[in-house]
C-alpha cells in the first residue's frame, strides 16, 4: 500500500508531461475538440474548470460559441488570473520584511490579559532599570502627572509602574492595557543629558513612549505589521488589476501615475516609517501627498504619484522585495525585458590584482554584467536602498560635505553616502567620498539615468519595443505552457506589432488563444 | 472505507488511460555498461578530431501546439467548490477545519515568493498522495450531500437508476469528455469499478470510489 501514491505519480507523470498524452487523449471529433478548447480557455482565463452548463452548450451546438471568450476576458476571474501571473513575475510578497526594530515593537502577553509593552532591552532598562515589564495593576500618578513606580519585591533595582487603558490605533473600538511608560504620548522629552528629544524618533528616553494611541509603535502580536506588509503586496497587485480590468495600455504597469493607498500603509508612512530608526529608510515624503488615513481604514484611496515615480517600479511592494538598486534593475530586466544578466567573461585567478579594482564596470570577471547592470541600477539611484524613500536633491544633495570626514559615522552618511569607511583604494575612490552612493563611479550617462528615475528605464524599454516583445513572449508562455520556438519568431513578431498599436493585454491574449496552436492544443501539427 | 482506500487509487491507476494503451507487461531493462569510445581516462588531455557527421539540411522541428500541463493548486482551489456546489477539501473538523489547499500549500508546491518563487507543477508522489486525500474528502462529502438532494441538483450521482448516465455526467464535468447516450466508450472501467464496489460495499461507496477515480485521473489533472 505504501507504494500506491508513488506508482500513481510515476505512471501519471509519464502520461501527463508528454505532448503525446494530449495527442492521444484528445478526440479528433469537433465536439470533443471544442470541449477541450473550452476547458483550456476556462482554466487559463478564469482559473477554474468550465461548469456543466457551458460544457453542455458545446455538446448541443457541436462547437464553442466564440462569444464565451469575450465573456471570460471581461470577467473578474480573468483579472485574477493576470494577477497570479504578475505575482509570479514580481515575486509579490514582502511578508518577511522587518519594518521596525524592537525598540518600537509592542509585545502582548501570552494569555492576552497582561499589559502590553515594548520588549526591547533599551526601553525596558530606561523605564524600569532592567529587563522587565510593568505590574498588572492600574498605574498611579504624582501631583504633576509623573508616573509613580514601586520597587520590585524580588529585585530592588527595578522600579515598576502599572498600566493605563489605551484605545490603540489598530483598533480604536477597544481599550487595551498598556504599561504606563510605553503608553506615554508626549511629543518631546528631556534625556539624561538634559537635551530635548523628539519622542517620535527616540526609543530609549524615559519620558518618551509610543505616542498618542500608540501610533509610533508596531504590534506583532496583533498582526499590525502583517497588515502593513499585506497592504504593500496588495497595492502592487491591485495597481495591475485596475489596468487590466479597465483595459488600459499595459505600458501603464511601469509608466502609470495613479497608485492607491489604504489605512495601514498611510499610517505606516505617516507615523512609523521614519520613526523606527534606520531599519528601513522611509517616511511621509513620498513625492505624493500621503493621505491622513486611520490605520483601521481598509478602503483604498487613489493618489497621483509625483516625481521619480513610475508605475509599480516605485511602490513599496517592489522596492522592498528588491531592496538594492541592482536587484531592482535585475528584476526589471527579467520580468519586463525577458533578459538575464549572465557573463561569458572568464574570471582570472584570485591572486590577480585586477580583482582590486573597486569599480565593478572595470573589475575583471564582474564587468561582463556590471557594464550593463550599473547604468540600469542608476535609474533607482535616487530611491533609498533597503527603503521606500525618494532622495530629492534638496534633502539629499549629490555631495554632502558632512559625510566627508573620517568621523562621518551618523546613520544618514553610513547608509546613503560614500564615506571614508567605504574606501578600499584611496587613489581610485578618493574623489567620490561624500557623494550619494549612486553617483560613485557614475559617468554622464549614468548621471542622466539617476536624474530620470525608474521612469527612464521604463520609457526606454517601451520605446525600444523590447517591453512589447517580452510581454508577448510572456503571454505566449503563460498560455502555451512553453516558450515560442525559433520557427514561431514571425508569429511572435506579428503579435508584437499588433500589441504595440494600443498595448491592450486583453486583445493580445485573445489573439493568442484563438490561434490554431492553442485551439488545437496537442493535435496541432497533426495531419487530418 | 478501508476497501475503498485501496480500490479507488488502484482504479485511478487503471482508469486514467482515456484510450491510452499501456503495455501489458514491462520488459526487464537491458543494462549496457558504458564504454567511452574516445577517452581512456579523465586525466589525459584529448583533442577530438572526429566531429561526427554534419547534416546541412536538418529536418524541420515538428509543429507544436499548446503543451499539456498539470493543473495548478490555485486552479483546483477555484474549481473544486465550483464543481461540487461549494464543497471543498478540508483538513480537521469543527472549528479546526481548514481548507486543505491553503493548509498544505507549501507541501503541494505552491510558491510563497519567500521560500519558493516558482510553483512546482511536477506530478510528484507527494502531490498524488494529497490529491488522493483531497478526492476522498471531497467525494465522500459530495456523495453524502447528493443523498439529500433531488437528482437535478446533485453534483456526483446524477441518476440513481442509470449508472451510465451518472458516469457520463461526471466524465463531461470533470474531464470535459463527452460520451453520447447509448455509448459506453471510455466508461467501461468506471462501470466495472462501480459494479465491484457496489457489490461489496453498497451504492455510496461505489459512487465515492468512482468519484475519487475520476477526480484523481490525469484527464482531470492536466489540460
Amino acid at each position: 500500500m505504501k507504494m500506491k501514491p508513488l506508482l500513481l505519480g510515476v505512471v501519471w507523470a509519464c502520461c501527463a508531461t508528454t505532448p503525446a498524452f494530449a495527442q492521444v487523449c484528445e478526440e479528433t471529433n469537433p465536439t470533443q475538440a471544442a470541449l477541450h478548447y473550452l476547458r483550456r480557455l476556462s482554466l487559463d482565463l478564469r482559473g477554474r474548470l468550465p461548469n456543466v452548463t457551458e460544457l453542455e452548450s458545446v455538446v448541443t451546438n457541436g462547437a464553442l460559441d466564440p462569444a464565451i471568450i469575450d465573456e471570460m476576458l471581461a470577467s473578474e476571474a480573468f483579472v485574477g488570473q493576470i494577477r497570479r501571473h504578475h505575482r509570479d513575475l514580481l515575486w509579490a510578497n514582502v511578508g518577511n520584511v522587518r519594518l521596525g526594530n524592537n525598540n518600537w515593537n509592542l509585545r502582548g502577553s501570552r494569555n492576552g490579559n497582561l499589559p502590553i509593552s515594548v520588549g526591547a532591552n533599551g526601553r525596558m532598562t530606561a523605564y524600569r532599570g532592567g529587563v522587565t515589564s510593568c505590574l498588572d495593576e492600574p498605574a498611579t500618578f504624582g501631583p504633576s502627572g509623573e508616573i509613580l513606580t514601586t520597587p520590585d519585591p524580588n529585585n530592588s533595582s527595578l522600579q515598576l509602574e502599572g498600566y493605563v487603558l489605551v484605545r490603540p490605533y489598530w483598533d480604536p473600538s477597544v481599550e487595551v492595557k498598556v504599561c504606563a511608560f510605553d503608553a506615554q504620548s508626549a511629543a518631546t522629552a528631556v534625556d539624561a543629558r538634559g537635551r530635548t528629544v523628539d519622542c517620535s524618533r527616540t526609543g530609549n528616553v524615559k519620558g518618551c513612549g509610543c505616542g498618542p494611541n500608540l501610533r509610533w509603535c508596531g504590534y506583532n502580536n496583533g498582526g499590525v505589521n502583517d497588515d502593513i506588509t499585506a497592504a504593500m503586496n496588495e497595492q502592487l497587485l491591485r495597481y495591475i488589476d485596475r489596468i487590466v480590468r479597465d483595459d488600459r495600455p499595459y505600458t501603464e504597469v511601469v509608466l502609470g501615475k495613479d497608485l492607491e493607498i489604504n489605512g495601514p500603509l498611510a499610517h505606516w508612512l505617516n507615523h512609523q516609517a521614519q520613526t523606527q530608526g534606520f531599519q528601513l529608510l522611509a517616511g511621509p515624503a513620498q513625492n505624493y501627498p500621503v493621505p491622513d488615513l486611520e490605520f483601521s481604514d481598509q478602503a483604498w484611496t487613489p493618489v497621483t504619484q509625483g516625481t521619480r515615480h513610475a508605475g509599480i517600479l516605485s511602490l513599496p511592494g517592489y522596492l522592498l522585495k528588491f531592496q538594492s538598486d541592482r536587484g531592482r534593475a535585475n528584476r526589471f530586466y527579467n520580468a519586463f525585458l525577458c533578459q538575464h544578466f549572465e557573463t561569458t567573461e572568464s574570471i582570472p585567478s584570485a591572486s590577480d590584482p585586477c580583482h582590486q579594482q573597486p569599480d565593478l564596470t572595470k573589475r575583471c570577471g564582474c564587468k561582463g554584467c556590471h557594464l550593463a547592470v550599473e547604468p540600469a541600477a542608476a535609474y533607482w539611484g535616487r530611491w533609498a536602498e533597503a527603503g521606500v524613500l525618494p532622495l530629492e536633491e534638496a534633502n539629499f544633495p549629490r555631495h554632502n560635505p558632512a559625510c566627508e570626514g573620517a568621523d562621518a559615522r551618523n546613520p544618514l552618511c553610513r547608509t546613503l553616502y560614500f564615506t571614508q569607511a567605504d574606501v578600499t583604494n584611496p587613489e581610485i575612490e578618493g574623489p567620490w567620498i561624500g557623494q550619494l552612493r549612486a553617483y560613485v563611479f557614475a559617468d554622464a550617462a549614468r548621471e542622466a539615468n539617476i536624474a530620470a528615475g525608474p521612469e527612464g528605464i521604463a520609457r526606454a524599454a517601451v520605446d525600444s519595443g523590447r517591453y512589447a516583445t517580452c510581454t508577448v513572449q510572456r503571454m505566449w508562455q503563460f498560455l502555451m505552457a512553453r516558450e515560442p520556438t525559433v520557427e514561431e519568431e514571425a508569429t511572435v513578431a506579428a503579435l508584437t506589432t499588433n500589441f504595440t498599436a494600443d498595448y491592450r493585454l486583453r486583445s493580445l491574449i485573445k489573439a493568442i488563444v484563438t490561434r490554431p496552436e492553442y485551439v488545437e492544443g496537442g493535435r496541432f501539427g497533426e495531419e487530418e | 472505507m478501508n476497501r475503498l482506500a485501496f480500490v479507488a487509487p488502484l482504479a485511478a491507476l487503471t482508469l486514467w488511460g482515456c484510450d491510452v494503451q499501456a503495455p501489458n507487461t514491462t520488459p526487464d531493462p537491458v543494462i549496457v555498461p558504458y564504454v567511452d569510445p574516445t577517452v581512456p581516462d579523465h586525466w589525459t588531455p584529448t583533442t577530438p578530431t572526429d566531429q561526427g557527421p554534419v547534416d546541412l539540411d536538418p529536418p524541420q522541428a515538428p509543429l507544436e501546439g499548446k503543451v499539456a500541463r498539470r493543473i495548478t493548486i490555485d486552479q483546483l482551489r477555484q474549481s473544486i467548490p465550483a464543481l461540487f456546489d461549494g464543497i471543498t477539501w478540508t483538513i480537521g473538523t469543527g472549528r479546526n477545519a481548514r481548507e486543505g489547499f491553503d493548509q498544505l500549500s507549501g507541501s503541494l508546491g505552491e510558491a510563497d515568493y519567500i521560500q519558493a518563487t516558482n510553483e512546482n507543477l511536477e506530478p510528484t508522489p507527494l502531490f498524488a498522495k494529497f490529491m488522493d486525500d483531497m478526492a476522498g474528502d471531497v467525494c465522500a462529502k459530495a456523495v453524502a450531500r447528493d443523498a439529500t438532494k433531488p437528482e437535478g441538483d446533485r453534483v456526483v450521482v446524477a441518476s440513481d437508476s442509470d449508472v451510465a448516465a451518472s458516469l457520463r455526467f461526471l466524465r463531461l464535468k470533470l474531464h470535459g469528455i463527452y460520451v453520447p447516450a447509448g455509448n459506453t466508450e471510455g466508461l467501461e472501467p468506471y462501470l466495472e469499478l462501480h459494479q465491484r464496489l457496489f457489490e461489496s460495499d453498497g451504492a455510496n461507496t461505489a459512487w465515492i470510489g468512482v468519484c475519487v477515480a475520476m477526480l484523481t485521473a490525469p484527464e482531470m489533472m492536466t489540460y
